[in-house]
C-alpha cells in the first residue's frame, strides 16, 4: 500500500489496459481516477486535484502530447508529474518525436509490454516521495 | 602407208613402185611418225572433246550451286534481319529502360522506356546525357557511367525522383576474345521499382503497426498475471501458480518477440534510434550477469566474467548493447545441454588492444552444425539441433545481435563444433 491516499489520473483508452492499471493502482492503495482520452482527463483536471498522471499518447479526440502541452501551460496543474506509458515509442517514432515527447516537461517514460509493473509503481512512488 | 604420204609420193614419182630403194627405210620412219602423231591426234581430239563437254557440266554444276547458295545468303539474311528486327523490338519496348554507349561514351541506343522515364523526345541522341543527368541530379550517375566505362559494375539501388523510385545498373557489355575479353559498349539499365519499393515499405508499416498494436493487450496480460502471481488478490496454490507462471512465461516470449519484429522493421528502414555513448561495456556485462544468475541457476550453468582491471569505454548505446550480450549470453545459457549432474560453464573474458575491445563469450553446449554455420546470422534461422530443445526462441536474434554490433562499426564471428560448445567474439571501436 505504497500510494495510500494518493490521487492519481490515469489517461488511457483500451478498456482492459486501463481496468489493469486502476486494478495495480488500488493494490496499492491509491484513489484514482481514469479518462480515456485528453479532454475527458481536462474535464477530470478542472474538478479534482491530482497527485500524478499516468497518460498514453496515443488516444481519440485529444492525444497525449496535446494533453501534456495544455497540463504544462496551466498554472493550477503545471507542477504535477505525468508519466508516459505508450506504444508509440521505438519504432514508428523517429528520433526528434522522441526528443520531442523527452522533452515536454514528463517525468518518466515507459514502453507498454516491456515495463515491468513494480518499475512502473516503484517510479510514481518515488516522485510523490519527491514532491 | 598414211594418205598424206602417199600422195606427196605419188605426186614426185608417179607412182608407188618408182620410189627409190635407198629412201624406203626412210619413209617407213616417216610414215610410222606419221601414223603415231595422226593416233596422238586423234586421241588429243577425243580428250578435248571430253573435257569441253564436262567443263560444260560443270559450269551448268556450279551456276545450279551459285543460285542455291546465294538463296540461301538471302534467306538467312532475312531472318538475321527479322532476328534482328524481333530483338531490337523486345529491347524497344521492354519494361525496363536501356541505354546503351559505345566506346566513346556516345549514345548508339535507347529504347522507348528509357525515353519515357527521362522524359527524351528528341530525334538528336547526343543530348541523351545531358536529359539523364538532368532526370537524376543529386545521383551520381555521371560518375558511375564513367566508372563504368572503366570497367566497373555499379548499381543505384534507389533513386528517388518526383515520386517515383528507380534502380539504376551500370554495365559494362564484354567479348570474350581468347584470354583478354574487350569492352564493345556500356549499358545503362533503368527500372521503375516504385511499385515494389512501396510494397515493401507498407508491408513494414503493417508489421511494425500490428506489432504495436499488439503491446496494449500483452500489457494487460503481463499486469493482471503479475499482480496475481503477487498474490494481489489472495492466496495461490501450487497448481494454480504454476499456471499462471507458464502464461506469464508465454506472454514474455511474446513481448520479445514483437520487440524483434520491431526491431528488424526499423533495421531495415534504417532508422533504428541509437543513443551513442561512451558506454561502461564491465558495468552493462556484470548487470547481465546478475539479471541473469538466476536463469542460469535453473539451466545449472555457472556464468563467469573475468572483469579485466582496467576497461575503456565503447561508442554504443547502453540499451541496445545491454539487448546484444542479453542475447548472446542467452543463448549460451540455453543450449548448454550437459546430460552429464555437473555444471555447465558460460565464460565471459575481455582482451584489450590499442583501439579495440575483444569480447569472448564460450559455451561448452550444443554447438552449431558445420553445414548450417554459415546460415545462423540468418532471419528465422535455427539451428536444426536447437529447435526440439528449446521452442520458444524466434531466430531473429542473432540477425539483430549482428546488425547492432555492425552499427556500432563492430564485428561479430564465431567458432563452434557441434557437441563441444560454441564462443563468440566480438570486437568493439574503443572511445579515444
Amino acid at each position: 500500500m505504497r500510494l495510500k491516499n494518493k490521487n492519481i489520473l490515469l489517461v488511457e483508452d483500451d478498456l482492459f489496459l486501463g481496468k489493469m492499471l486502476m486494478r495495480l493502482l488500488k493494490v496499492e492503495g491509491a484513489k484514482s481516477d481514469w479518462a480515456q482520452d485528453g479532454e475527458e482527463a481536462l474535464d477530470k483536471l478542472k474538478n479534482d486535484t491530482f497527485d500524478l498522471i499516468i497518460a498514453d499518447l496515443m488516444m481519440p479526440k485529444m492525444d497525449g502530447r496535446e494533453l501534456i502541452k495544455r497540463v504544462k501551460a496551466d498554472e493550477k496543474t503545471k507542477d504535477i508529474p505525468i508519466i508516459v506509458l505508450t506504444n508509440l515509442i521505438s519504432s514508428i517514432s523517429t528520433k526528434d518525436e522522441l526528443e520531442e515527447i523527452k522533452n515536454s516537461g514528463i517525468s518518466g517514460l515507459f514502453v507498454k509490454s516491456n515495463t515491468h509493473l513494480s518499475d512502473l509503481v516503484d517510479r510514481v512512488v518515488n516522485l510523490l516521495k519527491e514532491a | 602407208m598414211h594418205k598424206a604420204l602417199e600422195r606427196q609420193l605419188i605426186r614426185c614419182y608417179g607412182s608407188l613402185q618408182n620410189v627409190p630403194e635407198e629412201q624406203r627405210v626412210f619413209l617407213e620412219q616417216v610414215n610410222k611418225t606419221y601414223t603415231e602423231s595422226d593416233q596422238e591426234y586423234s586421241l588429243m581430239e577425243r580428250a578435248l572433246d571430253i573435257s569441253s563437254k564436262e567443263l560444260t557440266e560443270a559450269n551448268v554444276l556450279l551456276r545450279e550451286e551459285k543460285k542455291e547458295i546465294e538463296k540461301k545468303v538471302k534467306d538467312r539474311t532475312k531472318e538475321l534481319s527479322q532476328e534482328k528486327s524481333k530483338l531490337n523490338r523486345i529491347a524497344q519496348n521492354m519494361n525496363t529502360g536501356a541505354i546503351l554507349f559505345n566506346k566513346n561514351g556516345q549514345v548508339t541506343f535507347i529504347n522507348n522506356k528509357a525515353r519515357e522515364i527521362i522524359k527524351f523526345d528528341d530525334m538528336d541522341d547526343s543530348l541523351v546525357l545531358e536529359k539523364l543527368f538532368n532526370k537524376f541530379e543529386g545521383f551520381p550517375v555521371e560518375e558511375y557511367l564513367e566508372r563504368c566505362m572503366a570497367g566497373e559494375t555499379l548499381k543505384i539501388p534507389e533513386a528517388e525522383v518526383s515520386h517515383l523510385i528507380f534502380e539504376l545498373l551500370f554495365q559494362s557489355l564484354l567479348i570474350s576474345d581468347g584470354e583478354d575479353p574487350t569492352s564493345f559498349g556500356h549499358l545503362i539499365w533503368i527500372r521503375d521499382i516504385t511499385e515494389e519499393k512501396l510494397l515493401d515499405r507498407s508491408k513494414s508499416e503493417l508489421v511494425a503497426i500490428a506489432s504495436h498494436q499488439l503491446r496494449t493487450p500483452l500489457t494487460v496480460t503481463k499486469g493482471n498475471v503479475e499482480m496475481l502471481l503477487d498474490e494481489s488478490f489472495g492466496k495461490l496454490n501450487d497448481e494454480q501458480r504454476e499456471v499462471l507462471a507458464q502464461t506469464a512465461e508465454s506472454n514474455e516470449n511474446l513481448i520479445s518477440l514483437v520487440n524483434q519484429m520491431l526491431d528488424i522493421t526499423k533495421i531495415e528502414k534504417g532508422n533504428l534510434y541509437l543513443n551513442l555513448k561512451a558506454v561502461s561495456l564491465d558495468v552493462i556485462l556484470e548487470k547481465i550477469v546478475d539479471d541473469l544468475s538466476v536463469y542460469a541457476k535453473t539451466h545449472n550453468v555457472l556464468l563467469k566474467f573475468d572483469k579485466p582491471k582496467v576497461m575503456p569505454k565503447v561508442l554504443a548505446d547502453n540499451d541496445r548493447l545491454y539487448q546484444v550480450f542479453q542475447n548472446l549470453i542467452e543463448n549460451a545459457i540455453q543450449y548448454c545441454h550437459n546430460d552429464k549432474d555437473g555444471v555447465c560453464p558460460v565464460n565471459i573474458s575481455v582482451g584489450l588492444n590499442p583501439d579495440k575491445i575483444n569480447i569472448k563469450i564460450s559455451d561448452l553446449g550444443i554447438g552449431i552444425p558445420k553445414q548450417e554455420q554459415e546460415k545462423i546470422f540468418g532471419m528465422f534461422y535455427r539451428a536444426s539441433n536447437a529447435v526440439n530443445l528449446i521452442s520458444s526462441r524466434t531466430g531473429l536474434g542473432l540477425y539483430i545481435v549482428k546488425s547492432i554490433v555492425e552499427l556500432f562499426g563492430g564485428t561479430i564471428r564465431f567458432e563452434s563444433e557441434e557437441n563441444n560448445g560454441t564462443t563468440f567474439y566480438i570486437e568493439l571501436p574503443v572511445v579515444k
